[in-house]
């Protein structure tokens, strides 16, 4: 070798030495690659070729205690959308938005809103209409990355019946979602919003079918891995019977207020209605300006038979007469004069019947002829400290409990809470009002049934519910709700018996004779309350029939009623206690 | 004679190389069978690998039988039919995207001018280099290796073809270094060069340059041009140590790296062999590299020399650039891996390569013509 070659030979080594050193630095970086981050890759390429495919579980049906079907699912059509096979994500998302009306930047956040890779496809409009549906069909082949697709909806095809009851499905909100993901609960997802369809959610909502797809680098699919098959939602029985419940409605008409049908003896609600109504179909398919400002006006999304609170006025007399009697204030004996009213502290606290009085009064002529003046003497003996008391017992400041979101609490009025609230101590005078149900205290309708119920039951108060049994739609197993008792009374049962006597009387006189039965014997008591408005009341009519073995209780309210005297309300309760005999058997009827 | 006439090292670093890439397809093919219940593409690249590998040996021998100084007399018209072929391709060639870069043959067959010309400029310039010294200065030999390398260069860039066109002057210029220049000079080339890859920034195709920013980001884009590298690192590194073999694959069989059995053929040995097969194979480039430099240091004659020192330099670029590119540390330039990446031409191209440098091994001593 001469030395120009051992120059070379010195360059050609180095050289081969740097490109050694560069040999090297690539099995460092494939070492970082498959050895650092190993696993990480590995999982990246597993979620390259597998795509979970999930679709809705049908959601559980509805029905009322015979079968009728009060909620079900019908078939529709949702917008999917599959980013990673987006080729070009602007001008398709705006061609999706021409088609459905829903502006690019809503289904941009739908998209970023659920946090998926790329490859889970996601729903970003729900239930399209037919024409929607058919336009997008026909674009599908030049949308890639876009899918139509078979789903379900929600229908109710009773329109409003039963509406309060039975709630409404919506899309999840942001909230629901944070809280939900958990759970399985993607965006765009169907949850129930209010009613049944809420607090039964997890019974109704199933398990979505997953399809565990492996799929080449097209997205085509190649072969199903894993797939969990949808488990349909469980259908859910209500304790309604829809043909009381329609009449409940039809009582209530264009009318606020509330109607209600127990038995007393399990807590199976057979009706529970709250008007104004809405129709819930109108949530799925999309609400009018219009309904939703009328709805807004009325609050009619609002269930006035389990949270709306009412003076209870004359009805509040069975908690009077229960704590005077079990007191010792007043044995059925006693007999109290009514001139028309009677003053306490310079004031004076008319009867209904003022200026003209009652005369002698004993407790079943007083429940009979509704005498204030023989309540407010019987709670003005007592005090407000029994009073409360036995206004507890009957659980005026507790909710029922019964199956369904937002149930309200009544009001108990103390004077603690007197000075707590309005700054002014506890008169004798509120003691009075009080023993009327008027003044400060409030109750929901349901409680106020419930009250009635626990007359009618000897002071057990079975938990009010609808859910009368959920039932697999597959095996047809059925789980039947077992009726717990909610509250019992602590009142002997010669006390009931003798309130329960007074009730009877309410319906052998005057207007409320209109309630009666052939050959049954009913209780009832009828309450009007003021306003606040001359000449406006909010009017009630509780009853329970038969007597001696009551089966159904019923109540009748209005807000701001339509009549200035509540026993004229007797024919509607009657056609409600009526129907209930008819369809579930007369006097001492087998069911 | 001489004990040893063959060079061991260097045979075996080739037969191991072309074993371990046919190893590698049939395994893809296993991977291929497992998970779609068939036998797909790999196999059939399995089996034309096969194929093509017997024809390149036969290329292989019959270089054996003309001693590689008897070049000098050929590598004249060999350039000139080569150049022939390149302006060919440019008007009958087939390609990618639009590209033109082969003569279609027989079947799906079809010859890359542009790989067979590598070695051929390879040939050329160390004729230039060694043409008899006293007939030319240095500058003049710097001008005729210029006149070789830049018409193929951009004839070959014209396919589009840029990665093989810039390796045709990256090699044309490290055998360049070797030559007996001063630092001075080697200086002065550097300013050259340096002015030249200017001027061909400035003439790139937007496609080429947003391939060479992609490089530096491939994050910028992750679905258009990113994608490819992305996929590629991918599909390397959830093969993690072992690799995932023909049960675990996945990325190969259902082809979410494109063209893995030819430019991305690392990433496929990186994921069925893991970081322990691809270290395998870059040791196997080890040897190959060193072994030529063992070929080299027993060299005498100049021609020899330079021609050893070209291959080895084609396939330690080619090496480096397409497992740079295959993880993320170089652009893509679809230059293959030498021995390892299916295609015919690179096949033969490289093998006839490797049977130049056991023949200068071998009829290293004869006499000068």
């Amino acid at each position: 070798m001469d030395k120009q070659q051992t120059t070379q030979a010195r360059r050609f080594l180095s050289l081969l030495a740097l490109v050694t050193v560069l040999f090297i630095c690539i099995v460092g970086r494939l070492y970082y690659l498959q050895v650092v981050k190993g696993s990480y890759y590995a999982q990246v390429a597993e979620e390259n070729r597998l795509r979970i495919i999930s679709t809705n579980a049908p959601r559980g049906e509805i029905k009322d205690r015979n079968g009728v079907v009060l909620a079900t699912d019908v078939p529709s059509f949702d917008v999917v959308v599959t980013t990673y096979d987006l080729k070009d994500t602007d001008s398709e998302l705006a061609a999706v938005a021409k088609i459905t009306g829903i502006t690019v930047q809503v289904l941009k956040d739908t998209i970023s809103k659920a946090g998926v890779s790329p490859f889970t496809p996601i729903t970003v409009v729900r239930n399209v209409r037919k024409e929607v549906a058919l336009q997008l069909a026909e674009r599908e082949p030049d949308l890639p990355g876009i899918q139509l697709v078979m789903s379900t909806k929600r229908s109710y095809p009773l329109g409003t019946t039963a509406a309060h009851i039975l709630g409404y499905t919506g899309e999840i909100s942001d909230t629901e979602l944070t809280e939900l993901r958990s759970e399985g609960y993607v965006v765009k997802d169907t949850i129930g919003k209010d009613g049944i369809e809420l607090q039964y959610e997890s019974l109704l909502r199933g398990q979505k079918s997953q399809k565990l797809i492996e799929v080449d680098a097209q997205g085509k699919a190649v072969k199903t891995l894993q797939e969990k098959t949808a488990i349909a939602g469980q259908s859910i029985v209500l304790t309604i019977d829809v043909q009381l419940q329609q009449i409940c409605e039809k009582l209530l008409g264009d009318n606020k207020g509330a109607a209600i049908m127990m038995d007393p003896r399990n807590g199976e609600v057979l009706a529970l209605a709250s008007a104004p109504t809405f129709d819930p179909n109108k949530f799925i398919t999309g609400i009018s300006d219009a309904d939703w400002k009328a709805w807004s006006q009325q609050h009619s999304l609002f269930n006035r038979a389990i949270a709306g609170r009412f003076p209870p006025a004359s009805t509040f007399k069975v908690v009077t007469g229960t704590a005077g009697l079990e007191t010792g204030v007043i044995t059925d004996d006693t007999i109290i004069r009514c001139t028309g009213g009677l003053t306490i502290g310079g004031r004076l606290f008319k009867c209904w019947i003022w200026p003209t009085g009652h005369g002698n009064e004993d407790i079943y002529k007083a429940y009979a002829d509704s005498c204030d003046s023989y309540f407010f003497t019987v709670a003005s003996k007592t005090g407000i400290n029994a009073m409360d008391t036995y206004a507890k017992k009957y659980g005026i400041d507790k909710t029922t409990g019964i199956d369904l979101p937002g149930e309200a609490k009544g009001l108990c009025p103390t004077p603690e809470w007197k000075m707590d609230t309005y700054g002014v101590p506890w008169y004798e005078g509120d003691t009075m009002n009080m023993g009327i149900g008027q003044g400060y205290v409030l109750e929901t309708p349901i409680r106020n049934i419930a009250i009635f119920s626990s007359v009618a039951m000897n002071g057990t108060l079975w938990r009010p519910h609808l859910l009368l049994a959920s039932v697999d739609p597959v095996t047809k197993a059925r789980t039947a709700t077992t009726p717990v008792v909610r509250e019992t009374l602590g009142v002997s049962v010669e006390t009931l018996e003798i309130v329960r006597k007074g009730l009877n009387q309410v319906t052998k006189t005057g207007g409320t004779s209109l309630l009666q039965l052939k050959d049954i014997e009913v209780c009832a008591k009828t309450g009007t309350a003021e306003t606040g408005t001359a000449n406006r009341y909010h009017t009630w009519l509780a009853a329970f029939a038969p007597m001696d073995a009551p089966r159904i209780a019923v109540l009748l309210m209005y807000e701001d009623s339509p009549y200035t005297r509540s026993t004229s309300m007797s024919p509607l309760v009657h056609e409600m206690l009526q129907k209930y005999f008819e369809l579930y058997g007369g006097e001492n009827g087998s069911n | 004679m001489k004990p040893h006439r063959l060079p061991l090292f260097f045979i075996t670093s080739v037969i191991l190389l072309l074993v371990f890439g046919l190893a590698t397809f049939y395994v893809a093919s296993l991977a291929e069978r497992y998970t779609l219940g068939h036998f797909g593409s790999f196999f059939s690249y399995f089996q034309k690998t096969l194929l093509l590998l017997g024809i390149s040996l036969v290329v292989a021998v019959i270089l054996q039988l003309v001693p590689y100084r008897a070049f000098r007399y050929l590598i004249t018209p060999a350039y000139a039919i080569q150049m022939a072929l390149l302006i060919l391709v440019l008007f009958i060639g087939r390609g990618a995207y639009g590209s033109r870069r082969w003569i279609p043959l027989v079947g799906s067959f079809g010859l890359q001018p542009s790989e067979l010309h590598k070695l051929i400029v390879i040939i050329a310039v160390a004729f230039i280099l060694t043409l008899s010294r006293r007939n030319l200065n240095t500058a003049l030999r710097v001008l005729l290796v210029c006149a070789i390398a830049v018409p193929s260069a951009l004839l070959i860039a014209k396919e589009p073809d840029l990665g093989t066109s810039i390796l045709v002057l990256g090699v044309s210029v490290i055998m360049l270094v070797h030559f007996r220049l001063t630092s001075r000079q080697l200086a002065v080339l550097a300013v050259i060069l340096a002015v030249a890859a200017g001027g061909v920034w400035a003439g790139l195709r937007p496609y080429q340059r947003e391939r060479i920013e992609t490089f530096l980001d491939p994050q910028r884009d992750p679905l258009g041009s990113g994608y490819n590298v992305i996929q590629s690192i991918v599909a390397t590194g959830s093969g993690g140590l072992w690799g995932r073999g023909v049960t675990g694959s996945t990325q190969a069989p259902l082809s979410f790296v494109p063209v893995q059995y030819a430019d991305f053929v690392f990433s496929l040995v990186g994921e069925l062999f893991g970081f322990a097969g691809s270290t395998v194979l870059i040791m196997l480039f080890i040897l190959l590299i060193w072994s030529s430099f063992l070929v080299y240091r027993s060299l005498t004659d100049d021609f020899g020399r330079y021609i050893v020192i070209g291959i080895t330099t084609l396939w330690f670029l080619q090496a480096l650039i397409n497992m740079g590119m295959t993880i993320g540390l170089s652009p893509v330039t679809g230059i293959p891996l030498p021995f390892i990446s299916y295609g015919g031409s690179s096949l033969l191209t490289h093998v006839s390569a490797a049977s130049i440098v056991i023949n200068v091994y071998r009829t290293r001593d004869e006499l000068r013509f």
